[in-house]
């Protein structure tokens, strides 16, 4: 019970400076202050920054498919291995920041900047994500166990990956996928030393609304920011519940 | 291909630095089942494994008369049941077991669907998630899946190890009465003496991955080859002998060697028989109530015995020896 309380105290605190925030989009909230852009805070925002919020879209999806496609795979090995020297090796991404991630790209391919670069960086950031989603997956359902299984019955090695392993895998895979593509829509540290200002995604958007127009403006974009968001985390929380029911 | 007589010849498997079996060589009748039986540890698991291509194996398997060594699991028609079922998650009963008849056609896999399914007395299980099934329930999903494509010889690794140990050998008698009904070979694992001499048809005793002996399960426990065979299927006192061969004069009905090749005088409990006067004197030690019997503990000549009978009154018994 105390337990359950002083998480709801945690999620309270967490959240209300959001919805303190957001709600500067109503008119007459006390606390906004006036306005100067002349129009209303979402028309102006997705005026000046709609650009930046499809960018970030298609840049989530984008890195969130390519680190499923990249990870899943090192998930699997990572899942299999009894190896503690691998499962550390693979799980160092996880505790590296992301500052410090940008600058190592920033050091290494400085001299390529543009979308693909970044696009890159996202994946490094959410493939970490990926690969211990897919591994915790692997070993919850003895995979192993189950393919094994699947070519006594009379499947090939690959027909037993697609006919078992891939419905095994099956919510975990969507779970990293929502994950990664959350984790990417939010990622600020290194779209902040990656990103040109003509390749910017919708946190640097954020950004630059709070500290260069009024109150309301800002809160609209935070709107904006999380509506993809909140549904993407909440969906990936399910999916990934059911998964580990089903596992 | 069913009812095919199994053999083994020369197998043996090596992991790293170990050998897990050591030339095992080994026949199980055509449409018997055969129980594999052995302390934990034994390499009855790694047999079947390599059995149904799951280890590479040096010597070879042979099904009928179709050597089936160098051919991946999915062609060697072996059917094989693991300990907990490996039963699929994401499908229900009917999709578990229709699993392995892919190819078949719609008609006849739903024929054999139906015939394997009332074979395990499963038909009221048909429509019911994976999730929902008890153990033994699980357990007969599991067997009927396995023998839904008519495998050439059934492996069964311990399936009902995980039931709790008043349901094991009801289940594993209707398990097993499914598969005498489906007329297949089969092989199953058990380390428990009782499940060995009662459900065989054909007994392999295997300890430390080696064969130790094979035969009926009354001609292994009658006779059995080595000290170790004869205590993988019960209790037994294994006394070093006099000089003149025999136990303070009386002579014993089974004299062998065990791993060292040294000669031992190999009696079972029941090989002792409480007389008025004559025979062995033993000092008893203590009692069991077995509820038919007392189970009597004690020492012959020094020597640790045991031995049923009534309720001792007394310090010592004279006991005779049966040779027979």
């Amino acid at each position: 019970m105390i337990g359950r309380v002083w998480s709801a105290v945690l999620a309270v605190c967490l959240l209300v400076p959001v919805l303190v925030a957001a709600v500067t989009v109503v008119p007459g909230v006390p606390w906004a202050g006036p306005t100067s852009e002349g129009t209303g805070p979402f028309a102006y925002v997705l005026g000046l920054y709609g650009p930046y919020w499809l960018r970030s879209a298609f840049l989530a999806l984008g890195v969130g498919g390519t680190a499923l496609l990249v990870g899943t795979p090192a998930g699997v090995v990572l899942g299999r291995t009894r190896s503690r020297v691998l499962r550390a090796w693979l799980s160092t991404p996880l505790v590296v920041p992301g500052i410090a991630l940008a600058v190592g790209i920033v050091a290494l391919w400085g001299a390529v900047r543009g979308l693909l670069l970044l696009a890159a960086a996202h994946v490094l950031v959410v493939l970490p994500l990926v690969v211990r989603t897919v591994a915790a997956a692997v070993q919850g359902a003895d995979l192993d166990a189950l393919l094994q299984q699947a070519r006594v019955l009379g499947e090939s090695p690959a027909r037993a990956w697609w006919r078992v392993g891939v419905p095994v895998l099956r919510r975990p895979l969507l779970a990293s996928l929502l994950m990664a593509a959350a984790v990417s829509w939010g990622e600020f540290n290194v779209t902040f030393l990656l990103a040109t200002p003509d390749r910017a995604t919708f946190p640097a958007a954020l950004y630059l609304a709070f500290t260069t127009n009024s109150l309301p403006v800002g809160g609209a974009a935070l709107v904006l920011f999380l509506l993809p968001v909140v549904p993407l985390a909440w969906l990936a929380q399910a999916v990934g519940g059911e998964a580990r029911q089903a596992a | 291909m069913r009812g095919l007589p199994l053999e083994v010849r020369g197998l043996g498997v090596v992991a790293g630095d170990a050998r897990l079996l050591d030339a095992v060589t080994a026949a199980a009748p055509g449409g018997a089942v055969t129980v594999l039986a052995g302390p934990s540890g034994a390499g009855k698991s790694t047999l079947l494994q390599a059995i149904a291509g799951l280890r590479p194996h040096e010597g070879h398997v042979v099904l009928g008369d179709v050597r089936l060594d160098g051919r991946p699991p999915e062609g060697r028609g072996v059917g094989l049941v693991f300990q907990h079922g490996r039963l699929f998650p994401f499908l229900d009963v009917a999709g578990n077991v229709a699993f392995g008849l892919r190819g078949r056609g719609r008609a006849e896999a739903e024929r054999r669907l139906d015939r394997v399914l009332a074979l395990c007395r499963a038909e009221h299980l048909r429509d019911r998630a994976i999730d929902s099934l008890s153990g033994g329930e699980r357990q007969r999903v599991a067997l009927a899946r396995a023998l839904a494509p008519e495998p050439g010889v059934l492996l069964l690794d311990e399936p009902w190890s995980a039931l709790d140990a008043t349901l094991r050998l009801e289940v594993a008698t209707d398990l097993l009465r499914a598969v005498r009904g489906s007329g297949t070979t089969a092989v199953v694992v058990t380390h428990d003496r009782v499940e060995a001499l009662t459900l065989a048809d054909h007994l392999w005793l295997i300890d430390r991955g080696r064969l130790l002996q094979q035969g009926t399960p009354e001609a292994c426990y009658r006779h059995p080859a080595t000290v170790e065979a004869a205590r993988l299927l019960g209790e037994v006192m294994a006394w070093p002998l006099d000089p003149d061969g025999t136990i303070g004069g009386q002579p014993v009905p089974r004299v062998l060697r065990d791993v060292r090749g040294v000669r031992h005088a190999v009696l079972r409990p029941e090989d002792l028989e409480p007389v008025t006067t004559g025979g062995f004197r033993a000092e008893v030690a203590g009692a069991s109530f077995l509820g038919d019997r007392w189970r009597i503990y004690g020492t012959i000549h020094g020597r640790p015995a045991t031995w049923y009978g009534e309720k001792p009154r007394g310090k010592h018994q004279n006991l005779i020896l049966h040779t027979e």
